[in-house]
């Protein structure tokens, strides 16, 4: 005789959709996908017929109609008659390249500062502290067009250059200060060796339609497509593995790696949006510089065996043979020998008319933005710097001691791998905001991409959604890029507990 | 034995000898600097090097900010008084501009007379932030003010009649009655549904007509009384404005008068330093030249060793370049510079007294051709020697090369001693006049006052006068209006009666396919335009009738707001609004449902990825595509919008960070007391992280602030926007630096005072934690 019964078997109410705690969280987001799906509906009916009033659509085609505007500073070549997906090109270089120059000064700046400020020296250390709370209680925004004003306003013209002039040349006669820039020695090289060029005369097939037994007909270009987002999941997923972080961070990263990707592709490649073709990325590149930098990159690998090499020795018989010279042989002598074939020298800047000639043209604009973000991010890096050497506590340093390491042993092998791992994530969220920041240039005209693609190009063509959509699209891709690498790091350095 | 041994010592101290201070160098101050700045090399060079920074940077900047000009009306005027006391034109700060615009600065275009309003908003703002703040220190109750705060200062700052705010607030309220009711009849989702829908339905559908409706009673309650008092008023006003204009015109007189003045005594003053001029004229074409004969010299030294070699291919630009600077140092010295002679007579024909000591120095000065003379032989003989390339002769020209350089050397060091005694003999004769001048200045600063304060209440007058005669216009033909909008209401539907219902809630024919017949474009066209002016005329009588039924205060366009004061609105709107939306964004981003979740992450992470200037572009292009066609509303509220959006993303990772950092116990434990979500959250969890976050929050609040200045791109004038247009007056053009540090030093106030309230936060929570 069996006492026990099944529970009874009610049949799903209604009701369990709100108070049963099993259905409702499925009746809570089902609600809000309406919701959401509703809100979304309503923006996109919206532009849709905001469009159609005044008369506008929805295109990208005009990124491969002719620019027709100048851009005073540019890493590939870029005339008024490129289109404005080539400026837009151009734009992204000027900001990465901002981007890159300011995160480095930052870094040294903000290095620096941190370190005086926790020194023992009273002055010193005053004085840092009036340094970063100076900059870091003071909209960036002034910062820059105080900087550019003393760049204009405050250094001397290129005719008081001239002889009697009361303005000279610094640094052994090498660099002009003019109110209209920095001018610095350019390296040049005698026996050059020409240039090459990339994407330079390719033709990619156009979108194309293959009919099959005149049933339905193919376009190539979907299934480029299709393959172009087969890859991206490829890459997404790779990504995601490597990542480790929240399943919805790699949600993102992933969806985003998927689809930005193969559309970035599909735009440059197959002319998606028109006539567009890779003249968007061509560019040329000097041999020269190819070389140099293909020797640095060979003689580091050699370098990178001799030491494998010296440590398995080490390992095997308890000696360490003395390899220092050779790893820097490997490395410098091929390159000093590459310099001197070359006929690698500087090219000095020289008064020519009005204006210096020769030489590398910095910008007042560069100049005054490139400072103002390193010093304004700097004092922002100087806290973290600071935080992550006090975050270390002396029982770390004593221990190191104790077991006989000297001081810069125990800095190396101890102290600095654990701030490190304190220092670095909020390091990178100042890199990000000083990318973000860089788009500040508007100030002072440095034509980064929001000025090419987000500012001249959406007022000559009357595209504000389609610039404003990939302007935030680049900066949104930069910024995810960034913090996914940040995450790998993360992942890497994290302290491996239990 | 040891007591032995005790009694064979003789002597024993039995009590301590008293302390001895430490040496000089191990006290006190010294000791202090010893330690903390000269410990080591590195430290003293470290030490020196600060020092020398300090010294560089203040002996730069204080004289400048000390020796500043606060009288002036333009910069030429700062120029002319820094001029008037011996100093450069550049070596005094031109602070004038800042005692002539702070008030813009700090409040925009607001009406002056008005001021009072947004003071009182701030001070208030104050006073609701306390109980926030210092929740320790002040009584719970406030937090009602708190509350209240935000329509109290919307009222104070744009105006308009005293129960809108309260019929916005009433919103809240409604929502808190639905609630209680249902809660009773129904669980908790259907009342929460209850009392977003009561908000909602009073906002959206019966608050604008309760409003309108109370100013049209209102309104025709006044109608007689207004029309009257408006007739009185513009009878009236003219006047007024009149007898403004002329006591304007009597200080413009008198302002010219003081100028005049002041103008003579600068004349005087320029007339007594002619000499100093005259004899500083002497000077720089000498140094010039004495810059080129050193270019000489070095070219003849590389001249002297390329003929030693006999490189002929380097020699003859060093030929070329040794005669062109010669013929220059001779063109300065020759036609720039009078003879000594010539420089005597003008010193005695332009001064009454001239010290006699100073025309002896004068007449002991060689003459012109003295110093020509051996330039002009050192370039025939160089062109001789181009001629024979003799190595020989380059030791002759650079021995000869010597003498003049000495010679300039010595012409040059008599000329700065005279000059010297000059400005010495100046100094009594200017001493009248520069503080005649002075004087000059501040009565002409006194007249420009009085002249501002009577420019705005004069165009304060007559704009009233203005605004009055329009809304007499608008009040006296409301009731023809009025009764035009049935009629063309009626006309609108006779003509939208054949047309589809898409046609009829068109904006504009544009939205027609592009194949629609000729007709129907010009029927759906004929029909929108009726349509829209019907819509037009109502929207005008409502705005009569709003301003005809108004009690309360003068209503102010968003235009006008600017300078500092926008900054904080902005600001403080934008951290007030985002608080909520943050704490819901980081509580999605925690949350177990998956879509809630990625939804909360995408938003918050597009939010973070994309800078700031482009959602401001956004919210100034592209916020009119995303709603509803035909709105459009101010660009103020868009930005606050955006900023709101902005911030919250920012609030919502700060605030996650305080939920992370809460033990899972507290998680725990609310769920084992039974709680429900939002019990949990609201009694346990987010009370706690909330005080965590709240530094990370006012962190946010300073970057917020400081990037509230990016308006400016978008055509809002923030303080940084509004130095642009003090320096597009052509009286204040070229000033940048004092209104630079003025802005900057608002904002470093404010920012480091948050900055400081918030460290001070942080260490009384960690030693609550500990």
């Amino acid at each position: 005789m069996t006492t026990f019964t099944d529970p009874p078997k009610a049949g799903f109410r209604l009701s369990q959709l709100i108070y049963d705690t099993r259905y409702r969280s499925i009746t809570i987001q089902v609600i809000a996908v309406f919701l959401l799906a509703f809100g979304v509906y309503w923006l996109v009916n919206n532009t849709i017929q905001n469009l159609a009033a005044l008369e506008k659509n929805f295109d990208f085609g005009f990124l491969s109609q002719p620019a027709g505007y100048d851009i005073n500073q540019r890493l590939v070549e870029y005339t008024s008659q490129s289109t404005h997906g080539r400026a837009a090109f151009v734009g992204i270089g000027n900001t990465i390249l901002i981007a890159v120059l300011g995160c480095a000064l930052a870094t040294v700046l903000g290095v620096i500062a941190g370190v005086l400020r926790l020194s023992k020296n009273w002055i010193v250390s005053r004085l840092m502290a009036v340094y970063v709370e100076g900059f870091r209680n003071v909209p960036l925004l002034l910062w820059i067009i105080a900087i550019f004003a003393l760049m204009t306003e405050g250094m001397s013209q290129p005719r008081d250059f001239r002889v009697g002039g009361d303005a000279s040349l610094v640094l052994f006669e090498s660099t002009a200060l003019t109110n209209r820039g920095i001018y610095i020695p350019a390296p040049a090289f005698e026996n050059a060796l020409g240039q090459v060029s990339i994407f330079g005369n390719v033709q990619w097939p156009a979108a194309q339609a293959v009919s099959l037994f005149g049933l339905f007909s193919l376009n190539l270009t979907l299934i480029a497509f299709l393959i172009a987002i087969g890859a991206g999941v490829f890459a997404a997923r790779q990504v995601g593995s490597r990542m480790a972080a929240s399943s919805t961070g790699k949600m993102l990263a992933a969806s985003i790696v998927t689809f930005l990707g193969p559309m970035v592709v599909w735009y440059l490649f197959m002319g998606l949006f028109g006539q567009t073709s890779v003249s968007a990325v061509q560019m040329t590149l000097s041999w020269d510089y190819l070389l140099l930098i293909g020797l640095l990159v060979v003689g580091g690998i050699v370098s990178g065996m001799i030491k494998r090499r010296a440590d398995s020795i080490q390992r095997d018989t308890g000696v360490r043979p003395t390899t220092w010279y050779l790893r820097l042989g490997v490395v410098l002598l091929p390159f000093l020998i590459a310099l001197y074939v070359l006929g690698a020298h500087l090219q000095y800047p020289y008064l020519k008319g009005f204006n210096f000639t020769d030489g590398i043209h910095l910008r007042n604009s560069l100049i005054a933005l490139l400072l103002a973000l390193s010093l304004y991010t700097g004092a922002f890096i100087a806290e973290i710097v600071r935080a992550g050497i006090l975050a270390i506590s002396k029982g770390q340093s004593e221990a190191a001691f104790a077991l006989g390491l000297r001081p810069n042993r125990t800095m190396n092998l101890v102290i600095l791998p654990q701030a490190m791992r304190v220092i670095i994530p909020p390091l990178i969220s100042q890199y990000l905001n000083l990318t973000k920041n860089s788009s500040l240039a508007i100030a002072v005209g440095y034509m980064d991409v929001r000025s090419t693609l987000g500012g001249i190009t959406i007022n000559q063509t009357g595209r504000e959604l389609e610039g404003m959509l990939l302007l935030g699209a680049f900066y949104l891709i930069v910024s995810l890029v960034i913090s996914a690498v940040m995450n790998v790091y993360n992942n890497r350095t994290q302290l491996k507990e239990r | 034995m040891s007591d032995t041994h005790a009694q064979t010592v003789s002597y024993v101290r039995d009590t301590m000898l008293p302390q001895q201070a430490p040496p000089v160098t191990e006290r006190g101050a010294l000791k202090w600097v010893r330690e903390n700045l000269f410990s080591g090399w590195l430290n003293i060079l470290l030490t020196v090097v600060s020092l020398y920074v300090v010294y560089l940077v203040l002996s730069l900047i204080l004289p400048w900010a000390f020796g500043g000009v606060w009288n002036a009306g333009s910069l030429t005027e700062c120029r002319e008084v820094l001029f008037s006391v011996y100093k450069g034109s550049h070596d005094g700060a031109c602070w004038a501009v800042i005692e002539d615009r702070w008030l813009q600065l700090l409040f925009g275009f607001y009406p002056p007379e008005l001021y009072w309003r947004p003071i009182l908003a701030f001070v208030l703002l104050l006073v609701a932030l306390a109980p926030v703040l210092f929740s320790d220190k002040v009584p719970g109750q406030m937090i009602w003010f708190t509350l209240a705060f935000p329509f109290i200062a919307t009222w104070l700052i744009w105006g308009g009649s005293f129960w809108t705010p309260i019929f916005a607030a009433f919103g809240f309220i409604a929502a808190v009655i639905a609630y209680k009711v249902l809660i009773r009849v129904a669980g908790p989702i259907v009342a929460n549904l209850g009392a977003l829908i009561a908000a909602l339905v009073w906002w959206f559908v019966l608050m604008a007509p309760i409003n309108d409706g109370l100013h049209k009673m209102i309104g025709f309650s006044r109608f007689d009384s207004t029309i009257s008092r408006l007739e009185g008023d513009i009878e009236t006003l003219p006047q007024e404005v009149a007898r403004l204009e002329a006591q304007g015109e009597d200080v413009a007189a008198q302002i010219a008068d003081a100028v005049a003045a002041k103008d003579a005594t600068l004349a005087g003053m320029i007339e007594i330093r002619v000499e100093e001029v005259a004899v500083s004229a002497q000077i720089s074409p000498k140094r010039t030249a004495l810059q080129q004969l050193d270019g000489v010299a070095e070219n003849l030294v590389s001249l002297s060793e390329a003929l030693a070699v006999q490189d002929s291919e380097a020699a003859s630009p060093l030929i070329s370049d040794v005669t062109s600077d010669l013929e220059d140092a001779l063109n300065d010295v020759a036609s720039a510079t009078a003879d000594p002679s010539e420089v005597a007579e003008l010193m005695v024909a332009n001064a009454a007294s001239v010290d006699p000591s100073i025309l002896a120095d004068v007449d002991a000065m060689v003459s012109k051709s003295a110093l020509t003379g051996p330039i002009e032989d050192l370039l025939a003989n160089v062109q001789e020697v181009s001629a024979t390339s003799a190595v020989a002769d380059i030791a002759d020209l650079q021995a000869e090369t010597g003498i003049v350089i000495a010679a300039l050397q010595t012409n040059i060091a008599s000329l700065e001693t005279i000059l010297e005694k000059v400005v010495a003999t100046n100094a009594a004769p200017l001493a009248a006049p520069q503080a005649q001048f002075l004087k000059d200045m501040k009565v002409l600063a006194d007249l420009r006052n009085d002249a501002t304060a009577i420019t705005i209440d004069s165009f304060r007058l007559s704009s009233e006068l203005s605004d009055k005669t329009n809304f007499l216009s608008q009040v006296q033909s409301l009731a023809e209006r009025e009764a035009e909008i049935p009629v063309l209401e009626a006309r609108a539907a006779e003509l939208g009666a054949d047309l589809t219902r898409s046609q009829r809630n068109m904006i504009s024919t544009n939205q027609l396919p592009d194949d629609t017949p000729q007709d129907v474009t010009a029927a759906v066209g004929a029909y929108l335009d009726v349509k829209n002016r019907a819509l037009g005329l109502a929207a005008s009588v409502t705005d009569t009738y709003s301003e005809l039924g108004r009690i309360g205060l003068k209503p102010i366009d968003s235009r006008q707001i600017g300078g500092f004061m926008l900054a904080v609105i902005i600001g403080v709107a934008g951290i007030a609004l985002s608080l909520p939306l943050g704490i819901l964004l980081a509580l999605g981003r925690q949350s177990h449902l998956f879509f809630i979740n990625s939804v909360s992450v995408a938003f918050i992470e597009v939010i973070r990825g994309v800078p700031l200037i482009v959602w401001l572009f956004t919210a100034s292009l592209l916020l009119n595509y995303f709603l509803p066609p035909g709105s459009n509303f101010d660009l103020m509220l868009r930005v606050i919008i955006m900023v709101t959006l902005f911030a919250s993303a920012y609030i919502a990772e700060v605030i996650r960070g305080g939920l992370a950092a809460l033990p899972t116990g507290q998680y725990e434990g609310a769920d084992s007391l039974g709680l429900s979500y939002w019990q949990s959250m609201q009694l346990i969890i987010l009370p706690q992280a909330m005080k965590i976050s709240i530094p990370g929050i006012v962190n946010t609040f300073i970057g917020l602030f400081k990037d509230t200045v990016l308006v400016v791109f978008i055509g809002l004038l923030d303080p940084i926007g509004l130095t642009n247009t003090i320096r597009a007056d052509t009286d204040w053009n070229g000033v940048y630096w004092e209104l630079f540090i003025f802005v900057g030093l608002l904002f470093f106030i404010f920012c480091f005072s948050m900055g400081r309230y918030s460290l001070h936060l942080e260490k009384k929570l960690q030693r609550e934690h500990r």
